[in-house]
């Protein structure tokens, strides 16, 4: 029997405050709450709320064959906890329904994989205890930031005892190969699932694209698309961002209908059945090992890593930060260690982002900010002054000079 | 077409945007007749017919040019006996020029036509005369021209365009470059804004150089904005091209360049606030104000009292070598002006390799992206961006690199393609 395995991303960022070069917060207060409360409750009532009713709902009507996974990053747990209650409530009904998975990830959403493998080892640790704190399971299947992924990532993951992650189905990874099986890391001791980029994306990016040839796509034919994979693959992996269900892709799209109707649709054929990373990694045999030889992502038509880290602001942003890390540890101070933390998150790099800036084209990537040098001013003013506040409470001892040094 | 200059002789970038402009249309097969007030010597244009508005053998008469002799009332009508300027801001009134041009009896105004041409600037204190003078030369002229369309090219033709209009019959497309209200803001000129009124209110179709200069033009005039079109100012090729062989950078010490009119519209005083934070917090920066104007004693002033005479340099009036070598030695530019229809300048700052800070108030940046932008008026943001991009030489490589794709971009093509399709609303 193939699989069909949904797996949702869920994230939100800590925003920074518009914090210019002669602002100073002794309280570490970069963050903006005002606007960060709205986003959540915006993104809530359009996306959370009526999506996790409706994956219950279809949990509920399919007697548990309807079956999903989330990863929910702890920044966005932090902030709803604090703003939405009750999406984190609807979170924990889905947990209990015994349907839902719950995967692995770094607690700040950030690419500390790929600058501290002590840090990442911690923030990874910090994720896996709420997750069982909230939900109830401790992650065994894991997702890094944005998909990114590589061999050396491979070790670190599989030394911190996962046994699979879900990585991008990149064409020049996989060649010839198939993204619609098991494969093992080359690398280490894990087990990959590779994400459907084709037909991820026919529901994440062009679901409502008016020009494109598909278009409307019908809950039909898209099980039609899936069922064409038998005898081709073991497993059609589909991992999107869960903001895509009415905040990426609106409701008058029709996006919540088809998602309502697509379960059933799958299941018209008997050879198929909704499976999560786990059960899938334990359903199926792994075909052969895959090499990692760059680092992928699930981002844009390269699938690298360019977005964050593509240019030099974003590399020297990304260096002044984690050359803190000791410091900041150092002193065992949790409010010092938390800010620094948020300023991990990916997101403020990607801010930063100049690739698709020049086309006018900016709408392609969202941004709080009018260009990717507004953002990376704004980050770096914040940061030299956290590097302020890490030097007067360490009380006059001498911090190497990192920020515009 | 009518314009006030031409290359080599040029006092801004009007006539390098006439230069472009004529030869992109050109290529797309416009046959241009370019009248400038006098011919200096040196122009070259074998892609148009270049005329000097005093050569009476410059353009050979047409059979029964009979237009000719109603010129004298027309031009005496429009400007009549107000060649004094004074008269002309007293007596210049937008009703008055249309109701005398309605009025087709008038005494004939030769004697106010100066016989010799003036080879000196066409910008010097005669203005209203130089603009009375050459409408007048133009309208002898247009009689035996052909042509579908008239082209003004701001606000000294335009009485020209009005008067050859009027005459002809052809349409008329003003095209702004600049407004008295960038020049000059709230202080305008009655005159001169009451000219730039009477040629938009004339023209079948107005063309700006910005989205920026055309809300302008369409908050200062009353204009139906689908008369309005924006054709950005493409730019030549020095512009585009990175010589790439860069000064070196000094080893100790950043530099922050202003270059331009040190007038109340470039905004000068606002870099010289901003100034007074960045030296805070970065002790060995230096601005270099390049530049002459009126508002230059009081910057200086300002700069003194401010107590930052070790942070500025006032070098004066900067020619061609010498604007490049400042432009490659500066880490940053800075045009905060209150108002800038373009401002192609801050492209040239790029094809020298400096990253620009220009202001939201400026029509480049709709075209030149990859810059800081700040609002004129916001000294607090402007010492911020200028202490950051002083601070971190990432973001500035990044500025540069681009932004000089986007300049690579900015061909007069285009631009030529746009003005096609505003002749073609025009003539049908």
């Amino acid at each position: 029997m193939s699989s069909v395995c949904f797996y949702f991303q869920v994230h939100q960022p800590f925003r920074l405050k518009p914090f210019s070069y002669f602002d100073s917060s002794a309280r570490l207060d970069y963050f903006d709450d005002q606007k960060n409360g709205e986003i959540a409750r915006k993104v809530a009532e359009k996306c959370y709320i009526p999506t996790n009713k409706l994956m219950l709902e279809l949990i509920d009507r399919y007697e548990g064959k309807f079956r999903i996974a989330y990863s929910i990053t702890g920044v966005a747990i932090e902030q709803m906890e604090r703003y939405t209650p009750e999406v984190l409530e609807l979170f924990c009904q889905l947990a209990k329904t015994g349907c839902v998975e719950f995967l692995g990830e770094t607690y700040y959403h950030s690419l500390a994989a790929l600058y501290d493998p002590a840090e990442f080892k911690e923030q990874v640790a910090r994720h896996q205890s709420i997750t069982e704190a909230l939900f109830g399971q401790r992650p065994t299947v894991f997702r890094n930031t944005e998909l990114i992924f590589s061999d050396d990532i491979a070790r670190l993951v599989a030394s911190l005892g996962f046994k699979g992650v879900v990585a991008e189905g990149a064409d020049d990874i996989l060649g010839w190969r198939s993204p619609n099986f098991i494969y093992d890391s080359a690398a280490a001791p894990i087990k990959l699932l590779l994400k459907n980029y084709r037909l991820s994306d026919d529901v994440a990016f062009r679901f409502s694209n008016r020009d494109w040839a598909e278009w409307p796509l019908t809950a039909d034919r898209y099980a039609n698309w899936i069922h064409n994979v038998s005898g081709n693959g073991d497993t059609v992996n589909l991992f999107m961002d869960y903001e895509t269900f009415g905040e990426h892709q609106w409701s008058c799209t029709g996006i919540f209908d088809f998602m309502r109707a697509l379960p059933g649709m799958v299941m018209q054929h008997p050879d198929w059945a909704f499976r999560t990373p786990s059960e899938v990694l334990a359903s199926h045999p792994t075909v052969a090992p895959l090499s990692f030889h760059r680092l992928t992502s699930w981002a844009d038509m390269e699938r690298d890593i360019t977005a964050w880290r593509g240019n030099r602001m974003q590399e020297q942003a990304f260096d002044i930060c984690y050359d803190l890390g000791k410091e900041v540890k150092w002193q065992q101070d949790g409010a010092l260690l938390d800010a620094w933390r948020r300023l991990q998150t990916s997101d403020h790099f990607y801010y930063m982002c100049t690739k698709w800036f020049a086309d006018g084209d900016v709408h392609a990537y969202f941004s709080p900010y009018a260009s990717p040098y507004d953002g990376f001013v704004n980050y770096m003013n914040v940061l030299r002054d956290f590097r302020e506040q890490v030097v007067s409470r360490a009380g006059g001892r001498q911090v190497k000079r990192v920020v515009a040094g | 077409m009518l314009g006030w200059e031409y290359p080599p002789h040029i006092t801004g970038g009007l006539g390098t945007a006439c230069e472009g402009l004529t030869m992109a249309l050109a290529r797309g097969g416009v046959d241009i007749s370019f009248v400038v007030p006098a011919l200096l010597g040196g122009e070259r244009a074998p892609h148009m017919t270049l005329i000097d508005s005093w050569d009476e053998q410059a353009v050979p008469a047409r059979s029964g040019g009979k237009l000719a002799s109603n010129v004298s009332s027309h031009v005496k009508t429009l400007f009549g006996c107000y060649a004094r300027e004074e008269e002309v801001e007293n007596r210049l009134l937008l009703g008055e020029i249309e109701s005398e041009l309605e009025d087709e009896e008038g005494e004939s105004a030769e004697g106010a036509i100066p016989k010799k041409s003036p080879k000196g600037s066409r910008y010097g204190g005669n203005m209203m005369e130089e603009v009375y003078g050459f409408s007048q030369r133009v309208a002898q002229l247009v009689g035996k021209l052909d042509f579908d369309l008239i082209h003004a090219h701001d606000w000294m033709t335009y009485p020209a365009g009005v008067v050859a209009s009027r005459l002809t019959g052809k349409p008329l497309v003003t095209h702004v470059h600049s407004l008295e209200y960038d020049r000059s803001g709230q202080s305008v000129h009655p005159t001169i804004h009451g000219i730039e009124r009477l040629g938009i209110e004339n023209s079948g179709a107005v063309i700006a150089v910005s989205g920026y200069t055309r809300s302008v033009v369409i908050d200062q005039h009353p204009v139906e904005g689908e008369r309005v079109f924006v054709v950005h100012n493409g730019v030549s090729g020095k512009y585009r091209r990175s010589l790439r062989k860069k000064v070196e950078k000094k080893q100790r010490g950043k530099t922050v360049l202003f270059l331009g009119r040190i007038t109340f519209q470039k905004g000068p005083d606002y870099l010289v606030d901003a100034a007074s934070r960045v030296v805070r917090h970065i002790p060995d920066v230096k601005f270099v104000i390049a530049g002459t104007g009126d508002m230059l004693p009081q910057l200086v002033g300002r700069v003194n009292d401010l107590g930052l005479q070790n942070h500025f340099d006032f070098p004066g009036f900067l020619s061609g070598p010498d604007v490049e070598r400042m432009m490659r030695q500066a880490d940053l530019y800075v045009m905060p002006s209150v108002s800038e229809p373009f401002g192609i300048s801050a492209l040239e700052a790029i094809s020298c390799d400096t990253p620009c800070l220009i202001s939201k108030q400026s029509g480049v940046g709709e075209v030149l992206r990859h810059a800081l932008r700040v609002d004129f008026w916001d000294v607090n943001r402007m010492a911020d961006l200028m202490i950051n991009a002083l601070l971190y030489p990432s973001m500035c490589y990044e500025m540069v690199r681009n932004a000089s794709r986007e300049a690579q971009r900015l061909r007069w093509g285009p631009a030529a393609r746009r003005t096609l399709e505003v002749y073609r609303s025009v003539v049908s």
